[in-house]
């Protein structure tokens, strides 16, 4: 080796290339082939409680609109996008085995603290879930255990600082917006479930995270079928507009309907 | 010299805050336009081309009508029934030339084709089929919706821009404190 290097060190650079490339060449191979997941379920596979929002939206006779604060002020509010982040959680990192037995209330919350330490970016389900016996799904687990689940999806104060956050300075212009549903459709049709943050920034008229699990083909565009963390009972639908080239919000109890700006959160370093 | 320093900091920061990121992005959001199809008011074929004169809802970015406009707009007859890729051509006016198509919104009697129906969709939109004695052609009338940016936004863009490029850096300084604290 040492007469190459003397000899031709150019080689020697040549033959670390080599090595190195061959190396990276391996571990591609011998990677995990991707997991696909099965279909997310909406009545199985989200929580039996919802988020619940501070403020409530009317439409007066005349048409306008105003909003109220809900009295009394619910207690768990604000957490839209750590529900989201959690369901997904549960979805790719844990496995329920309803036949198991079942375990006393530090046996869950230990349970639900170690499905919610995995990375929120994961994007393929775990080649090593959380096992968690004695319910057959996230639901009826989150219906029985729901006080212990809103304490740990509100234990970290890192809940407040999303890190895709930062996103919100930049302008989403209509373009952008046609690359993402592009992305986001290529994505769900992939089997993925990816969580997008669904805003009207520098108004907060609309702030909001959901997730997507479904998309078809719309008259003018696309429609997307997904979780809304603030409703339990039913999935909600929204559409991207291939011409005004805006995706639509239809209208719930926290917004008015109406265009809004969607970008995808918790995938990728940056997000 | 140090006080004002921190002064200007501290007015900086005030500002980077206030304007919530990117003020040229704001700004084009706040000139975008959307012209949606309220309603049809007539139609003519001009040669192979269907000519629609409608109402439109003009909106801002977050959807806020704005008010009503008359406009024309050209659709190649073989485009009609392929709404996705359907290239409709904005007509400033239109002299009313060619063949008249009577425009039926469902109730009475229907007029003799060559007609232009119009039907509610339930979702907001309008279902327009032109129909000649037969196969008739339908399209959506989102799929006439038009873009564009209001022109006085223009003249403010050099403005912004230099404003951005003082206070977006800051941002993005303070950007990587957010990814390491971020969840």
């Amino acid at each position: 080796m040492g007469r190459l290097t003397r000899r031709d060190p150019g080689a020697v650079r040549v033959a670390t290339l080599v090595v190195l490339v061959a190396a990276c060449a391996a571990a591609c191979v011998a990677r995990a082939p991707e997991r696909r997941p099965r279909p997310f379920d909406f009545a199985s596979d989200s929580f039996a409680f919802a988020n619940e929002t501070l403020l409530e939206f009317h439409v007066a006779d005349d048409g306008s609109e105003r909003w109220t604060e809900r009295d009394p002020r619910p207690a768990f509010s604000l957490r839209c996008a750590p529900v989201t982040r959690a369901v997904r959680q549960f979805f790719l990192e844990a496995r329920f085995a309803p036949d198991a037995p079942p375990l006393d209330d530090e046996g869950y919350r230990a349970l639900a603290r170690a499905v919610l330490a995995r990375s929120p970016r994961d994007q393929e389900p775990s080649a090593d879930p959380v096992v968690i016996p004695g319910y057959p799904n996230l639901r009826s687990f989150s219906a029985a255990r729901e006080v212990m689940l809103k304490q740990e999806i509100s234990s970290s104060w890192r809940i407040f600082f999303q890190r895709a956050n930062w996103r919100l300075i930049f302008p989403f212009t209509p373009s952008n917006q046609e690359a993402t549903a592009e992305e986001l459709r290529r994505d769900v049709e992939a089997g993925r479930t990816p969580i997008v943050r669904v805003h009207r920034y520098p108004s907060f008229a609309m702030n909001h995270a959901l997730l997507l699990y479904g998309v078809e083909d719309a008259p003018v565009g696309l429609r997307f079928r997904a979780y809304d963390p603030n409703d339990a009972d039913a999935p909600v639908t929204f559409e991207y507009d291939r011409v005004a080239r805006t995706f639509t919000f239809p209208k719930r109890v926290y917004f008015g309907g109406g265009p809004v700006k969607v970008y995808e959160m918790y995938h990728g370093p940056f997000y | 010299m140090v006080r004002s320093t921190r002064i200007v900091a501290a007015a900086l920061t005030a500002v980077v805050v206030a304007t919530s990121g990117c003020v040229t992005g704001h700004l084009l959001d706040v000139g975008r336009r959307r012209e949606y199809v309220a309603s049809v008011r007539e139609a003519w074929v001009d040669g192979d081309r269907l000519v629609i004169g409608y109402d439109a809802r003009v909106t801002d970015d977050n959807g806020r009508t704005l008010g009503r406009t008359p406009r024309w707009v050209v659709v190649p007859l073989a485009e009609v029934a392929t709404p996705a890729t359907m290239q409709p051509e904005p007509l400033r006016s239109w002299d009313r030339s060619g063949r008249p198509v009577a425009v039926w919104d469902g109730t009475g009697t229907p007029p003799a084709p060559p007609l232009l129906r119009v039907t509610p969709t339930g979702d907001g939109d309008l279902l327009l089929a032109y129909e000649e004695p037969a196969d008739p052609a339908t399209l959506y009338a989102s799929a006439l919706t038009q873009v564009w940016t209001t022109p006085w936004v223009y003249l403010l863009v050099p403005f912004t821009l230099a404003f951005d490029l003082v206070t977006t850096p800051p941002l993005v300084a303070m950007a990587p404190a957010l990814l390491v604290m971020g969840e």
